[in-house]
């Protein structure tokens, strides 16, 4: 797995990890997402991201009008969603803690 | 809100890459206003399109392209009005002027170069909308493919008239015939598209031809008088198609 197909992943769970906290549209996942430190990814790769994510029926979206005017798209997770949400965060929580206990250890 | 124009910019060129990619236009559509309002916001506060396409916008039109899927159905649905478009405007001309005759030649390679031409057409406005050519580039690579395609067409007219026998000729009330149904796929076509440049330009390009078989005027000057129409014509379908993307789009160039 090349790195960026790894951060692809990670960025897939993150996702859904901050859609699953309430409806949302992308600016406002960025903003997110950089609130929590997620500065190394450019912004608009998400949307190749979200797009997979509605192709396989882990994510929905609606038009919602903005109070600033245009409509925006803002998504919600599905059923499916939530499922592979909790899937990925035990992954997640397994792998992060085998590489943590790895680095950490000095042998 | 306005873009700059490098953003205006990238959201037209992803449409075109998109489009050229067989993909779906309401697909194209929701990308193309999603990230048109993720812009607007990102530089409301400041940021420029790099922060939001990353180095590459290439790779990045690229991996949108990837998860969208080819709409194939679109483009077969497509297709038979396209071949019936082509055949109209190849064939209404030669029948309006009781010119028309069919050889092997000509049944074999105007379809022919007709798809050459569109598919060169089409690989260059891909290639044009990932990479970043000057005007002067992109005005002559389509110099170049028109006169390609004018300069085939006029050498297959040559070698039809000097090598090979029509197999078939209509009689005039056949080309009449053929000329109709040509007009009445161009209306279809407008009406189908929701266009009127199909029922329009086949005006500027036939209609003079058409008036011009029931009066007597000499050949040269039945050529002049079509050339100027159509030129004045297809003069005033860019002027007008200029004034209305200026009125839909005022901040655009």
């Amino acid at each position: 797995m090349s790195s960026s197909q790894m951060l692809k992943g990670i960025l897939e769970g993150c996702l859904l990890a901050i859609i699953g906290k309430g409806e949302t549209y992308g600016y406002e996942m960025i903003e997110k997402l950089e609130l929590y430190g997620f500065t190394m990814i450019s912004e608009g790769s998400i949307y190749p991201v979200l797009m997979r994510l509605q192709k396989e029926g882990l994510v929905d979206s609606f038009m919602k009008e903005s109070p600033s005017g245009p409509k925006r798209k803002y998504y919600t997770l599905t059923a499916a969603g939530k499922d592979e949400y909790q899937e990925f965060k035990a992954r997640w929580q397994h792998m992060s803690q085998s590489v943590d206990r790895l680095l950490k250890e000095e042998l | 809100m306005a873009l700059t124009k490098e953003s205006e910019e990238f959201i037209a060129n992803l449409r075109m890459y998109l489009l050229t990619s067989g993909k779906n236009d309401e697909e194209i559509n929701a990308i193309a206003d999603e990230l048109r309002s993720h812009l607007e916001e990102a530089e409301s506060r400041g940021k420029n399109i790099r922060s939001v396409t990353g180095d590459s916008p290439e790779a990045y039109m690229e991996s949108i392209r990837s998860e969208m899927a080819t709409d194939f159905f679109g483009i077969a649905k497509m297709m038979p009005m396209f071949i019936l478009l082509m055949l109209a405007y190849f064939l209404t001309g030669p029948a309006i002027r009781g010119e028309l005759s069919f050889s092997i030649l000509t049944l074999i390679t105007y379809p022919l170069v007709a798809f050459l031409g569109i598919g060169a057409y089409v690989f260059f406005f891909r290639k044009m909308s990932v990479r970043k050519w000057s005007t002067k580039r992109e005005i002559a690579v389509f110099m170049g493919i028109q006169f390609t395609v004018v300069l085939l067409f006029a050498a297959m007219m040559f070698l039809d008239i000097f090598l090979f026998e029509p197999f078939y000729i209509p009689s005039r009330e056949m080309a009449w015939a053929i000329a109709a149904a040509g007009i009445a796929v161009f209306i279809v076509s407008a009406l189908w598209n929701k266009t009127w440049i199909t029922v329009v330009l086949p005006l500027f390009l036939f209609g003079p031809d058409f008036v011009m078989q029931f009066i007597e005027v000499g050949q040269a000057r039945q050529l002049i008088i079509s050339t100027s129409v159509l030129y004045a014509g297809l003069a005033l379908i860019i002027a007008f198609l200029f004034i209305q993307n200026k009125k839909q789009n005022p901040h655009k160039l």
